[in-house]
């Protein structure tokens, strides 16, 4: 591990966590959550998170409004949307809510790491 | 002849043909079917009304006048109560309404007694450019207002019945009825300027062709318009109206003359040879029509009559699919959606697999995650297919009861595993459906799994099934948490879930095979208290 940066990944499908798990486990700290309430709860309770992957599409509360309740009480920290709907009005919706970057499934490795590390740098 | 006398004469003679040919073509097409047999009688009344007026309003002596006046009335004191009885057995054939229609019928009764007394019709007497129309006697007023309340009602009826209908097919149906009614009545009524004597009166002749256009759109409802799309009927109704009145003026042309042949070669006058004529004439006019028609059809339609009739096939069809086109197109589009995400898993765990081959941890977790994606797509690529697959049905009767409990037994581990109790109140009285038990066992038992999904806890299963006169009721009543009304507005909405790992497309699947079935699903649900299914099948 090159650094000690902490990742928080939402999203409630095991494939794609297992997923991004490969992709960038090896470079930073990842904790894994499965639903918007493990996501609240694992920012209140662990240490320090420097970056939130989220997916928008999830049962019982989506994306757009977890992105909401994490900027509502963590306004500086960059979250990731990772979403399979392409549509113009969910991607300004979610920037205009504050994310930091937007990753349309299916998604390359590298394109995960470059937008992640540029987010880590700044 | 004025012109006014003319024209009104033609719109008379347009509409009387129309409807009395259209008359005995729907009670043709099908002598059993009461709708038919309602339809039969009431374009009738107007048929003869409006062949009758033309004697009336043509009538060289008083006397004459008089007769033709009366037996003109003859029917249509009876065009209220035909029109509600056709209208109540049109809009609500599952229902009986013996009273008011005898009470409708008897009040019609009542005013054929008066037609011979002076109360009726008072007299007839010269109105604007006519030598002679009905002046009312006292008991035309209170005809009027029975007139206009069966109206109304009707009208409301038709109305009421299309906000109602959630088929889309019987939807249109409606609509079209209620505005070709509203528009033949407000056309049709305007006669009632020229018994009443209020202007404007020269617009009484084009507001009685609308009656006869009304016919035309009425007839088309009843016996092609689930064969034929709606732009095609609207285009043929026109023309045929025009192929019509051209018709009808030669007619009218050669009644005059024959009448003012008759009139100087034997020096009488009759509205005896008017009615005979006009009757004559029509009689031949009917097969005449039909050449007329046989020919516009190859002119404007560019086909012979068998070309047309699988055409009308070809269309029926695309109705029907239409529907299943569309949740097809949704279907897609949502799987090219939900897709993604197994894809994404499988891209990214291939592309890491030559670095990472020798990993044991690696190696576990990417046959895991392989075998469940791939089983993903397979499942969604299935779901696609047994959708939009027109695959023939395969309709056989069946003990609806029997499938109920083979369906029952794929989930009786699961109703153990969640603890859930099931009770059954099935009716002592199950009559084998014609259904396709295939599909329809992959509806009910969608319909189950949702129920277990709902109580993860434990809770209650209800099936209850009950035989009604036209259809045969299956409800199934879970007391989960409930949908909330919102989502109730989605819930058969093509990959709608608020499951975890939901497709959504369980219940679309579910609507689209009942509906192959001819049958209605309905949800309701009370928050807190739990949720009810309710098919409706045909009892066939």
């Amino acid at each position: 591990m090159s650094d000690s940066k902490k990742i928080l990944i939402v999203d409630d499908e095991e494939g794609i966590r297992e997923s991004l798990k490969l992709i960038l486990g090896d470079y930073y700290e990842l904790i894994l959550t499965d639903s918007s309430e493990q996501c609240l709860d694992c920012l209140a309770h662990s240490a320090e998170i420097d970056l939130v992957l989220l997916d928008i599409k999830m049962p019982k509360v989506n994306g757009l409004d977890t992105l909401k309740a994490i900027k509502d009480q963590y306004p500086d920290l960059n979250v990731i949307m990772v979403t399979g709907y392409k549509s113009v009005e969910t991607a300004s919706e979610a920037t205009a809510r504050g994310a930091a970057g937007y990753i349309v499934k299916p998604f390359k490795s590298d394109e995960i790491l470059e937008t992640v590390r540029k987010l880590m740098v700044g | 002849m004025n012109p006014f006398q003319l024209n009104l004469s033609l719109s008379y003679l347009f509409t009387g043909l129309t409807l009395l040919s259209l008359s005995l073509f729907v009670y043709l097409k099908d002598k059993t079917n009461p709708i038919n047999k309602t339809f039969a009688v009431y374009s009738f009344c107007i048929a003869w009304w409006s062949l009758v007026s033309i004697s009336l309003i043509n009538a060289t002596t008083h006397a004459a006048a008089l007769i033709a006046d009366k037996i003109c009335l003859l029917t249509v004191v009876f065009i209220p109560s035909t029109f509600l009885h056709f209208i109540l057995t049109f809009c609500k054939p599952s229902q009986t309404h013996k009273i008011l229609i005898r009470i409708c019928y008897s009040i019609s009764f009542f005013f054929l007694i008066l037609i011979f007394t002076p109360l009726f019709v008072k007299d007839v007497s010269p109105v604007y450019k006519l030598k002679y129309f009905s002046a009312p006697g006292s008991g035309y007023y209170i005809f009027l207002i029975f007139f206009a309340i069966t109206t109304y009602y009707g009208i409301w009826i038709v109305y009421q019945a299309s906000t109602k209908t959630k088929n889309s097919i019987r939807k249109q149906q409606l609509s079209y009825l209620f505005w070709a009614t509203l528009g033949g009545y407000i056309g049709g009524s305007l006669n009632f300027n020229l018994v009443l004597r209020i202007p404007p009166y020269s617009i009484v002749p084009w507001g009685t062709y609308f009656v006869g256009i009304y016919g035309i759109v009425l007839a088309y409802v009843i016996v092609k318009y689930r064969f034929l799309s709606i732009n095609i009927v609207v285009q043929r109704g026109i023309i045929y109206s025009i192929t019509i009145t051209t018709l009808s003026i030669t007619y009218l042309l050669l009644v005059f003359v024959l009448e003012k042949f008759a009139q100087a070669i034997f020096r009488y006058h009759s509205i005896t040879v008017s009615v005979g004529t006009a009757f004559a004439l029509g009689l031949v006019f009917i097969p005449l029509r039909h050449r007329v028609q046989y020919f516009m059809d190859r002119y404007f339609f560019k086909g012979s009559a068998d070309e047309i009739a699988e055409q009308n096939e070809l269309l029926r069809r695309e109705v029907a699919q239409g529907e299943k086109h569309k949740a097809v197109a949704t279907l897609a589009s949502g799987i090219a959606h939900e897709i993604r995400n197994p894809l994404t898993s499988l891209k990214t765990f291939f592309e890491y697999y030559p670095k990472k081959k020798n990993d044991p941890a690696f190696m576990a977790k990417f046959n895991r995650i392989a075998t469940q994606e791939f089983g993903r797509i397979e499942n969604l690529v299935q779901q696609l297919l047994d959708f939009a697959r027109p695959s023939p049905a395969n309709f056989q009767p069946t003990d609806i009861h029997r499938l109920i409990e083979d369906t029952l037994s794929l989930i009786e581990g699961k109703l153990h595993d969640r603890k859930i109790h099931l009770a059954r109140n099935l009716t002592t009285d199950p009559r084998p459906l014609t259904t396709d038990p295939n599909k329809l066992k992959q509806a009910l038992l969608n319909i189950f799994l949702n129920a277990i999904e709902a109580m993860p806890n434990g809770g209650n299963l209800l099936i209850s099934t009950s035989l009604h006169v036209s259809h045969f009721t299956i409800h199934v009543s879970d007391t989960g948490p409930g949908i909330t009304p919102e989502d109730l507005k989605h819930i058969f909405d093509p990959f709608f879930s608020r499951k975890d790992g939901g497709t959504g497309l369980g219940l679309a699947i579910t609507q689209g095979i009942i509906e192959e079935h001819g049958g209605t699903i309905e949800v309701k649900s009370t928050m807190g208290k739990g949720t009810e299914i309710i098919i409706k099948l045909p009892n066939n």
